[in-house]
């Protein structure tokens, strides 16, 4: 029966117009977008009040080094890019090479990341003593989190095009992990901007 | 009340709702007044937005 | 053939990926947690009337154990009864079939859906038992009583909570991707957007309506777990933190939940008065557009929860005039309601008799949301007992008589029986009954100016006036939930001994009813239908029928040769 079903189906199946595992990770998008604007319009109650911001007596933000890794994020997303456009041409050994590119500068990134957290806890910035320290964490912390599921799905990706899984033909599944990186890299500045001036 | 009377009251509510505000306890309670004004008309526009995005999405996919 | 069908026991009723499975899961836990939600019901009602005597089954309730009570209550009906027994079970069960797909788009991700809403239930009902019990700070989780455990005695209760709410908005969002996806890309061949039932339309406008709104809750349960857990200060005034932010990202997701949970109830109540009054849906493309307009204002009228609060009073007028505004595509919705029954051929079954129930009991709880929405009138009105009546006179027609009206309309679908007509109706009547009686005369009280979330009514000299019409609350209450066995009993017994459905009982003509009664894994016979005509085409002049099914063509399994 199920057999039987299946080849009827093919038969009568159109071209889906519309990529429903694309449509799906868009409508996921869209819902963590609204979970960052509620975390963000939280952080923005106590930034845009008349108090004073930060607090006194708390450690210097490193802005000097989160800049350079906001330009690493930027750049993984460009490579990403282009690894994308060179799978459409065909070009399997370079597209293998940006796309570890891509996975080792998100590394990179959360590496960096994880180093001045480390270095911020020693100095004092406590998440328990005011807002000013929760928010930084709560919100870096939030986003390093979603960049660690994104490098996740990334090594995926690159162990499926490893076993030759991606071509020029089928390439949803870069295609689905490079729009989810894409939502992640470009909150970054956004968060950057928001938390570290 | 004549209807002159009515329309100002009206325009005394929009204008300085502080002013005939009938809980003066609540009032300026927070000193986050501000920022919590701010930030929900931050909020506010965002699933618009995205709503308007998705369905531009769905129509120039289909 | 029958090896290719052969599914274990496991993968057949548990770890199903069959969108009539899960949905069949779906019901049973809401129906599982409706048992709960009314226990809870009937012993804050009990307290009030009788307060500090021994509740049958439980004991005395005193004030902290009240607070408990009412607090799982509003989360156990809410989350984990209406939005299983009103979006997920009926999602599930009626996208596919009504718009003539196979399954879901992805069934994978359903069953993880239904799985994560059931730990999250497991989590909540877990809570009794850790230490210094489940949470008690209400179920809106006011903020600081659920921050911090100084103010409730609650800590590992409160972190439970926080946790299965977090998973089941997380469950119910991926759902609610999943319906959207099915209805945007799987549609059969010839069901254009036209002629997609309305069902269908207001099921996807409360999946849409949830998952847009859901993210700030989700980002202050995240907040709010880190005060717990970690000790920030995020809605302590002593650390510098702001108890209004939390209220503010709970109702901007709070008022849209309750448009979730009121919509698929109107999608219903079109669909079953269509069938019964044989009439097509008076003005199907103004009830969308209504409803367009009221699931866009519906995101900027939360703040009406907040009048009381010491809220910034620049938003009070604004937000006061969107609560108002939204009142008229509700009501273009509900003159739609009234002019598809007007004039037709009524047939009083049962589903048609919950959906008239419907019509009128919503139409008190909408009407006195005008005056809470008045920020002049709240002031006096919010805290006490007509907001409680107020609230369930919208919210028990929309999840109970809605959902039941559901259940009932396609029931033969979904087990292949009929259900007892005769149970069914004294059913009704009976909850029709003492409902009213049960809410009426809260609005009474809170009238007087009896104030809610109050324990023990018999402290204040000043409510003594209302212990009779309590009394007379409480009684029906427990008649109210004692009557849902006969609904029970009915559920349960037909599924065994009821009478073989027909494939078509109620001569309807959207496409679930030309599936088998029970449809099988995949639906459909070979081939897929093909619709080509809209799905309320009832009492066409010149015709000798006064129907026709939406996809004539189709044959169903017996075409196959």
């Amino acid at each position: 029966m199920a057999s039987r079903v299946k080849a009827a189906d093919k038969r009568l199946k159109e071209q889906p117009k519309i990529e429903p595992a694309m449509l799906g990770i868009l409508l996921f998008i869209v819902v963590e977008v609204m979970f960052f604007a509620g975390l963000i319009s939280s952080f923005l109650v106590f930034r845009l009040s008349p108090i004073q911001w930060p607090p006194a007596g708390q450690p210097r933000l490193p802005i000097e080094v989160t800049a350079i890794n906001t330009v690493v994020l930027l750049l993984s997303g460009f490579v990403f890019y282009k690894a994308s456009q060179v799978l459409s041409e065909d070009k399997k050994g370079l597209y293998l090479s940006l796309l570890s590119l891509t996975a080792f500068l998100g590394i990179l990134f959360l590496a960096t990341q994880g180093y001045e957290w480390v270095h911020l806890v020693k100095y004092g910035l406590s998440a328990s003593s005011n807002v000013y320290g929760g928010f930084f964490y709560a919100l870096v912390g939030m986003h390093g989190f979603h960049v660690f599921g994104g490098v996740l799905a990334l090594l995926w990706v690159l162990v499926r095009s490893l076993m030759g899984a991606y071509s020029s033909k089928q390439h949803l599944g870069v295609d689905l992990c490079r729009t989810y990186w894409f939502f992640v890299v470009g909150l970054w500045p956004v968060l950057f901007g928001l938390i570290y001036f | 009340m004549t209807k002159l009377m009515k329309f100002l009251s009206f325009v005394m509510v929009v204008l300085a709702p502080a002013a005939v505000w009938a809980c003066p306890l609540c009032v300026n309670a927070t000193p986050y007044k501000d920022g919590l004004l701010w930030a929900v008309g931050l909020l506010i526009p965002v699933p618009f937005v995205l709503a308007y995005f998705m369905y531009g999405w769905i129509r120039r996919a289909s | 053939m029958s090896q290719e069908h052969h599914q274990s026991f496991l993968t057949k009723y548990i770890f199903s990926t069959d969108h009539k499975m899960v949905a069949k899961q779906f019901l049973l836990l809401a129906l599982a947690m409706a048992v709960f939600g009314g226990f809870y019901a009937f012993l804050i009602r009990w307290e009030l009337a009788y307060p500090n005597q021994p509740a049958p089954f439980f004991g005395v309730v005193t004030p902290d154990k009240y607070n408990v009570i009412i607090t799982l209550h509003g989360t156990i009906m809410l989350f984990f009864v209406g939005m299983p027994l009103l979006n997920a079970f009926p999602s599930n069960f009626l996208v596919p079939l009504m718009i003539g797909a196979r399954d879901m788009a992805f069934p994978r991700l359903n069953m993880a859906s239904f799985w994560m809403t059931f730990v999250a239930a497991i989590l909540l009902i877990s809570s009794f038992f850790v230490p210094g019990g489940p949470v008690a700070g209400g179920w809106t989780g006011y903020a600081p009583l659920s921050a911090s455990s100084e103010f409730t005695g609650v800590k590992a209760g409160a972190v439970l909570w926080i946790l299965s709410l977090a998973l089941i908005f997380i469950a119910s969002s991926l759902g609610g991707i999943n319906y959207l996806v099915t209805v945007v890309t799987m549609r059969a061949k010839g069901m254009t957007y036209s002629r997609v039932p309305l069902t269908v339309w207001f099921l996807l406008a409360a999946a849409m309506t949830f998952f847009l709104a859901v993210g700030p809750i989700l980002a202050g349960a995240f907040m709010l777990l880190m005060d717990n857990v970690f000790g920030t200060g995020f809605f302590l005034p002593g650390k510098g933190g702001e108890p209004l932010l939390w209220q503010h990202l709970f109702w901007f997701f709070g008022h849209p939940e309750v448009y979730v949970l009121f919509f698929p109830t109107l999608g219903f109540v079109l669909d079953i008065s269509a069938v019964f009054a044989r009439k097509p849906v008076f003005g199907q493309k103004l009830i969308i557009g209504s409803t367009v307009v009221a699931i866009a204002l519906s995101f900027i009228v939360w703040a009406h929860h907040m009048f009381q609060t010491g809220m910034n009073p620049t938003l009070v007028t604004p937000f006061a005039i969107t609560t108002i505004l939204i009142s008229v595509p509700f009501a273009i919705i509900y003159i739609c309601m009234f002019l598809t029954i007007h004039n037709g051929s009524i047939s009083l079954e049962p589903p048609m008799l919950w959906a008239l129930g419907f019509l009128a009991t919503f139409l008190v709880g909408g009407l006195t949301g005008i005056f809470l929405g008045a920020a002049g009138a709240d002031i006096y009105l919010h805290g006490t007992y007509f907001v409680i009546a107020h609230f369930h006179y919208t919210m028990f027609p929309s999840v109970f008589f809605g959902g039941y009206a559901a259940i009932n309309y396609w029931y033969p679908k979904m087990f292949g029986r009929m259900l007892n007509k005769t149970a069914a109706t004294i059913h009704f009547v009976l909850t029709f009954i003492f409902f009213n009686c049960t809410f009426w005369p809260l609005f009474i009280v809170g009238m007087g100016g009896m104030v809610r979330r109050i324990a023990d009514p018999s402290f204040y000299p000043q409510f003594s006036p209302f212990v009779h019409l309590n009394i007379f609350a409480t009684i029906s209450a427990m008649c109210l939930i004692a009557t849902q066995t006969i609904f029970l009993w009915n559920f349960f017994s037909s599924m065994k001994n009821g009478k073989k459905a027909e494939l078509n009982p109620y001569q309807a003509n959207t496409l679930e009813w030309l599936a088998q009664s029970p449809p099988p894994h995949g639906n459909w016979g070979p081939k897929l239908p093909v619709v080509t005509s809209g799905p309320y085409e009832y009492s066409e002049p010149n015709k000798t029928e006064d129907w026709h099914t939406q996809a004539p063509s189709y044959k169903g399994e017996a075409s196959h040769g």
